[in-house]
């Protein structure tokens, strides 16, 4: 009997292949498509006929013999029902699970920008699809019936699905907000997906199989309708329990989505959570923040007044924005074309934001002028070698000369050959050397690096002349925190930190630091942590220890001319999923799932939010 | 000695709100040849479906024989079901393989003249149902369930597949259980006679024993009413009356001319019988 599934299943697949094949070359020869390859009305007619034959191969168990008036005759096979359906099933599992590896091929030599649905939506639908029509096969002899409420159950399944999120972020995290249909089509992979785990998406399924399994036992030749009745007396409660299983599972397998946080300089907490948006805790008082903006992680690259500057960055929408903490309302200063996104690096000097804004294979690549007062936006295009050619970009200093001002870029492909590029307002573009490390500009003098030397530029007729080249054996990169990566503009800095770390293995092995005074360009070892540095203040200077051993974190001070222990916070598992830190430039913030404290420099004192 | 071959206990099968075989009890034995009877409706067909496996009971169970496999057990549904896409050769390949026939006989497949790679949707009614029964012959079944298919099939035709199913019975004591209408031309096969109505036996006699059990009284007065009558016909001025079960005593305190019926008028008493009760309820 298995010969003869397996001939019925060859029949299909030789139909269906050759229907797939011939369709996009009848639409090509008669024109209806015209000025494209093959493959591009191939691959996407393909993945539709794909969905159809999971469908199908699913609904289709017993579709022969319906056909053939033959249904009675199978019955009467010396099988069981068990046999008989385990016979139908196998050669159609196998040819589904074929056709799916022809799209992985298909979709890896080339078809990745040829797909109707994300890869994973597509993976996710088509196995749905066939494990629910083969659920419903024995439903009806109907094959329009059978369509129409495979793809009603799908729906539901995936709204399901969606439920389950919704229940579990209700229960471990924040309020659900915006979760709907569109996850599952999104171009990327979303973490709501993540979230369910595949066994709770698979345990979603099992109620419709399980059902299936103990109602087919008993399939006979009566109207389907009696066969119906006692599939859905156990479907009530199975479902029942698979969608608790299901949820379980779901619930079991997530991190909880917790809050994040900043601490701005004025001791104001901003907290933003994944679903329910923008809090700030002020003393006693927390204020929700207006408007509806996605999900924003806070890290805020400026503060000045009574704003806030951020980017927002969610799939649908690149922003940057500024909350007015006085008012507690949102602002768009700037939003990214569609398709177009931006990186964290946005240089603020002179009231003007600069960054570099591109598409997805960086072919387009502009250079984004923000006057934030008239909110006038100039773009000038890069389009010079090599920078159009890097993907990785930073903005690390800015300036004005002969009445203009300019940018300086740093972009690489290879970490050890930095490329600076000077970018002009008029939109000139100038190449000014290479670096081993992370280059620094303050006050006219740009560091850079060779392997072994502190290469000291000075400007000179507007070019940057080497004036001294100090030796680095040590491989020190001096520059500051993130945290002061947007603007120096009114910063007065007399030394700068230096880190030798570069890969994890050093990390491990500890990292040193060390001291380069502006004045006399003079370097100085002061001290050792396990740990990474972290964060760098103008003043008092802090070096943050992550200990992978001990769960605690240590805060080091550069006090007296060396880096001491400051501060150690015990009980602190940073591996934990629930526990985070958030390094301010203003203070600390440690969240143990669902318990916060706040911490504010100088002294790491803690303060108190009373409704956090 | 009787051997028994297949016992149904408390069978119970509905379809949708109907009951259609409602709480029966029977056994079957080796080597006999059983013909059911009844009106339309009464539940012959899903009885022989449940016999075969082809509908499974709501409730009650079917226990066969231990020698009774059901590689051994045979069935001709009324639709002729079969593969129909299949052509002859590949029917006959299909059926050997699944029922494990090592040297399939193919005698009376051969006496129909058929083009093996004639596909089986293309074969006559009568064609079919001896194909069908050539496959199940190769099983050389302990059981055999046929239902009504014999007025479908020609009256050649239909000899040649009564003479395979005597010569059946006659060479491997098969046990055969029929559905069917009438009796005209199988009279000679039936060991036992069996008759549904509303999902339940309402007779089981062996057909030897029914003659004696069943006359027929043609008067033109009423019958006494001690006097079981089934079913009474009224023909201008004289009435037919069918007396079951009938007691020789019937003869010296009523006496009457009891005539002596065959098969066929037996079962049409029945059925009829049937008829008129429901039409006065």
């Amino acid at each position: 009997m298995l010969k003869k599934e397996i001939s019925d299943v060859l029949k299909q697949t030789v139909f269906f292949a050759a229907l797939a094949l011939v369709i996009p070359a009848f639409l090509i020869i008669t024109t209806i498509i015209s000025n494209q390859s093959y493959f591009s009305v191939f691959f996407p007619l393909f993945q539709f006929g794909l969905l159809s034959w999971a469908f199908f191969m699913g609904a289709s168990l017993f579709s022969v013999e319906r056909g053939q008036r033959g249904m009675e005759y199978l019955l009467s096979l010396p099988y069981s029902r068990y046999q008989i359906v385990g016979i139908k099933i196998l050669p159609r599992f196998i040819a589904v699970v074929l056709f799916y590896v022809v799209f992985l091929i298909l979709y890896t030599s080339g078809g990745e920008d040829l797909v109707m649905l994300p890869f994973f939506s597509f993976t996710f639908i088509y196995f749905s699809l066939y494990l629910i029509s083969l659920s419903l096969s024995a439903s009806s002899e109907n094959f329009l019936v059978l369509f129409v409420s495979s793809l009603f159950s799908l729906f539901i399944y995936l709204n399901l699905l969606l439920l389950i999120v919704g229940l579990v972020v209700l229960t471990k995290g924040p309020p659900l907000r915006f979760i709907d249909f569109r996850l599952f089509f999104s171009k990327v992979w979303q973490p709501e997906l993540n979230v369910l785990g595949f066994i709770s998406v698979f345990v979603l399924l099992l109620p419709l199989l399980v059902c299936f399994g103990l109602s087919i036992k008993k399939l006979d030749l009566r109207p389907a309708k009696v066969y119906n009745k006692r599939f859905f007396k156990l479907l009530a409660p199975i479902f029942l329990g698979g969608f608790i299983l299901s949820f379980l599972f779901a619930n079991w397998s997530v991190g909880v989505e917790y809050s994040y946080f900043y601490l701005t300089e004025d001791h104001k907490l901003i907290e933003s959570t994944p679903y329910s948006g923008i809090k700030i805790y002020e003393g006693n008082k927390v204020h929700k923040v207006k408007g509806d903006f996605g999900f924003w992680w806070p890290s805020p690259f400026h503060e000045k007044n009574e704003y806030v500057y951020d980017r927002i960055s969610d799939r649908f929408s690149n922003k940057i924005v500024r909350i007015n903490m006085s008012d507690y309302t949102l602002e768009v200063l700037y939003e990214a074309p569609p398709e177009k996104y931006f990186r964290w690096s946005i240089w603020i000097h002179e009231q003007t934001f600069a960054f570099l804004e591109y598409n997805r294979d960086h072919s387009d690549k502009k250079f984004v002028l923000l006057d934030e007062p008239s909110r006038k936006v100039t773009k000038i295009p890069l389009d010079v070698k090599p920078l159009k050619n890097h993907y990785q970009h930073t903005i690390f200093g800015a300036n004005r000369a002969n009445g203009q001002r300019f940018w300086l870029l740093m972009t690489w492909r290879n970490q050890k050959e930095r490329h600076i590029f000077k970018l002009w307002e008029d939109g000139k573009i100038e190449h000014v050397g290479i670096s081993v490390r992370w280059p620094f500009y303050i006050n006219g003098i740009l560091l850079s690096y060779s392997e072994d030397e502190l290469i000291i530029h000075q400007e000179k007729e507007g070019k940057y002349v080497p004036v001294q080249r100090i030796p680095n054996p040590e491989g020190y990169r001096f520059g500051l925190s993130y945290y002061f990566r947007t603007t120096l503009d009114d910063i007065p800095i007399k030394k700068l930190y230096g880190v030798k770390r570069i890969t994890l293995e050093d990390q491990r092995m500890g990292t040193s630091y060390a001291t380069l005074t502006l004045k006399n360009f003079k370097i100085e070892g002061i001290g050792k942590t396990q740990g990474r540095m972290d964060y760098y203040y103008p003043d008092d200077v802090y070096f943050i220890e992550s200990d992978p051993i001990e769960p605690e974190i240590r805060i080091y001070k550069f006090m007296n001319g060396q880096v001491r222990l400051f501060k150690t916070f015990e009980d602190f598992d940073y591996k934990k999923p629930e526990n985070r830190s958030f390094w301010c430039k203003s203070g600390i913030v440690l969240r143990r799932g669902k318990k916060v404290k706040v911490y504010a420099y100088p002294d790491l004192k803690e303060i108190k939010f009373k409704k956090l | 000695m009787t051997e028994k071959i297949a016992e149904v206990e408390n069978l119970k099968v509905n379809i949708g709100r109907n009951t259609v075989l409602d709480n029966i009890h029977i056994q079957f034995q080796k080597g006999e040849s059983v013909v059911i009877a009844g009106k339309n409706g009464a539940g012959k067909t899903t009885f022989l479906k449940c016999l075969a496996n082809v509908i499974l009971p709501d409730q009650g169970r079917i226990v066969f024989s231990d020698k009774v496999s059901p590689e051994k057990m045979g069935y001709i549904s009324d639709q002729l079901s079969l593969f129909e896409n299949y052509s002859v050769k590949q029917g006959i390949d299909f059926h050997s393989s699944v029922y494990q026939i090592q040297d399939f006989d193919t005698t009376l497949i051969n006496e129909l003249k058929l083009n093996l790679n004639q596909k089986i949707k293309n074969l006559s009614a009568g064609e079919r149902t001896l194909y069908h029964l050539g496959l199940i012959l190769a099983q050389k079944p302990e059981i055999l369930f046929v239902d009504e298919i014999i007025h479908v099939i020609d009256p050649y035709l239909r000899e040649k597949f009564l003479e395979a199913v005597i010569d059946l019975i006659d060479r491997y004591k098969t046990t055969v259980i029929m559905v069917n209408h009438t009796f005209t031309e199988i009279e000679k096969i039936p060991d036992r006679v069996l008759v549904m109505e509303k999902g339940q036996f309402i007779l089981d006699e062996k057909t030897e024993s029914l003659g004696g059990k069943l006359k027929k009284v043609v008067a033109k007065e009423e019958i006494p009413e001690e006097v079981p009558c089934i079913f009474k016909r009224e023909a201008s001025y004289l009435k037919e009356y069918f007396i079951y079960p009938f007691d020789e005593e019937f003869r010296k305190k009523f006496p009457n001319d009891y005539k002596d019926i065959n098969l066929n008028e037996i079962i049409k008493a029945f059925i009829g019988g049937q008829y008129v009760k429901k039409g006065n309820q």
